[in-house]
């Protein structure tokens, strides 16, 4: 019978490697993509994703079982990479890669297209896309995203609702002056 | 997508676009996040201390221990005192005088004018009898008491000063 992630938890903190492993295989997946959309390329995600269970694994006396292991590891996820883009400035880069994007005057492959997503989604200023990445992405409910990010339910809502606005309107714009269409 | 398209289907296809943007973890991920874990993950301040602590309830050997190391700290804190201030003190003579004494003893504000504390031996060849004393640097007034009744002030001594018995109290300064 499969263990569930307490039961993992709790093996891992008496050494049994092999128990954060099976963490590792649930949930690297959705710690990656929120590193990747954090980070904006595959080396610093990689950082990011691979720091965030290794300070887990190493602080797993903190976590609290009321939360979910996932959810846990994402938020430690998400606040290393506040502290990355603090010492970096990296999403001024971003911003600038998309708006040079936004330049381009004929219609584009599948491929860049989802390239544009990635990089409207980097246009997003932190605290919004955040919130529409594990939402829309990693499929939170906002009491989870709240959770995630140390904040009230009704804000969680306001700052997905807002992030998708801001979104489309990116997006839109990327339509009209890239020549194709987001759906 | 048109222009005039009504928001909520545009936002629609956006989260449908964001959904279908997910990216996944590079193959290697796991071994590279075990490669870096440590043998265990780090014990809670509780566990720390529990591991210190020994496992067969004799709770008293810590105790014994701390008791241990806090006496001898206190007699290193004393041992410190006492060297600061052997240090600091300042060695002394005290030279009288007296060829026809039987004895001369010193007295003065550093022993609370204390009689029989510190004999000065002699006499010498020339007389003279002395008496080596450390004293903290400080403001001094003695006397010499010959044979047991007779107070001397210090001839040698650079200053004096009237003690209001008759007697001129010899001042050292250190």
């Amino acid at each position: 019978m499969e263990k569930s992630d307490i039961e993992l938890v709790d093996l891992a903190r008496e050494g049994h490697k092999e128990a954060f492993s099976e963490l590792v295989v649930r949930h690297q997946e959705a710690v990656y993509n929120l590193a990747f959309r954090m980070a904006g390329n595959h080396a610093d995600a990689t950082e990011l994703a691979q720091n965030a269970f290794v300070r887990a694994y190493n602080k797993l006396a903190l976590y609290k079982r009321e939360y979910a292991f996932r959810n846990w590891v994402m938020s430690i996820c998400a606040n290393q990479s506040r502290n990355l883009f603090r010492s970096r400035d990296r999403q001024r880069n971003a911003e600038n890669t998309y708006l040079d994007l936004l330049e381009v005057n004929q219609p584009l492959p599948e491929s860049t297209r989802r390239a544009g997503v990635d990089r409207a989604l980097l246009h997003l200023p932190e605290t919004l896309r955040i919130p529409v990445v594990l939402k829309h992405m990693e499929g939170l409910s906002y009491e989870e995203v709240g959770a995630v990010l140390n904040i009230g339910v009704s804000a969680a809502k306001m700052r997905v609702k807002r992030g998708i606005e801001k979104l489309s309107g990116l997006l839109c714009r990327g339509t009209n002056e890239a020549g194709y269409e987001t759906e | 997508m048109k222009q005039n398209e009504p928001s909520g289907l545009v936002e629609e296809g956006v989260v449908k676009r964001i959904r279908e943007s997910r990216v996944t973890a590079p193959a290697d991920f796991l071994s590279r996040v075990m490669q870096r874990l440590p043998d265990r993950p780090e014990p809670t301040w509780s566990e720390r201390v529990q591991i210190c602590w020994p496992s067969d309830r004799r709770w008293w050997t810590p105790v014994l221990a701390g008791a241990a190391a806090a006496i001898l700290l206190g007699i290193g804190s004393m041992f410190w005192q006492q060297s600061s201030s052997a240090l600091d003190s300042i060695q002394v003579t005290f030279e009288m005088r007296a060829p026809g004494a039987k004895s001369v003893e010193l007295a003065g504000s550093f022993n609370n004018w204390q009689r029989g504390k510190v004999l000065l031996h002699g006499p010498d060849a020339t007389g003279n009898w002395t008496a080596t004393v450390s004293l903290p640097p400080g403001h001094y007034e003695y006397l010499f008491l010959e044979d047991g009744e007779i107070w001397v002030t210090d001839p040698l001594a650079l200053a004096h000063r009237a003690d209001g018995f008759g007697n001129q109290n010899a001042i050292l300064e250190l």
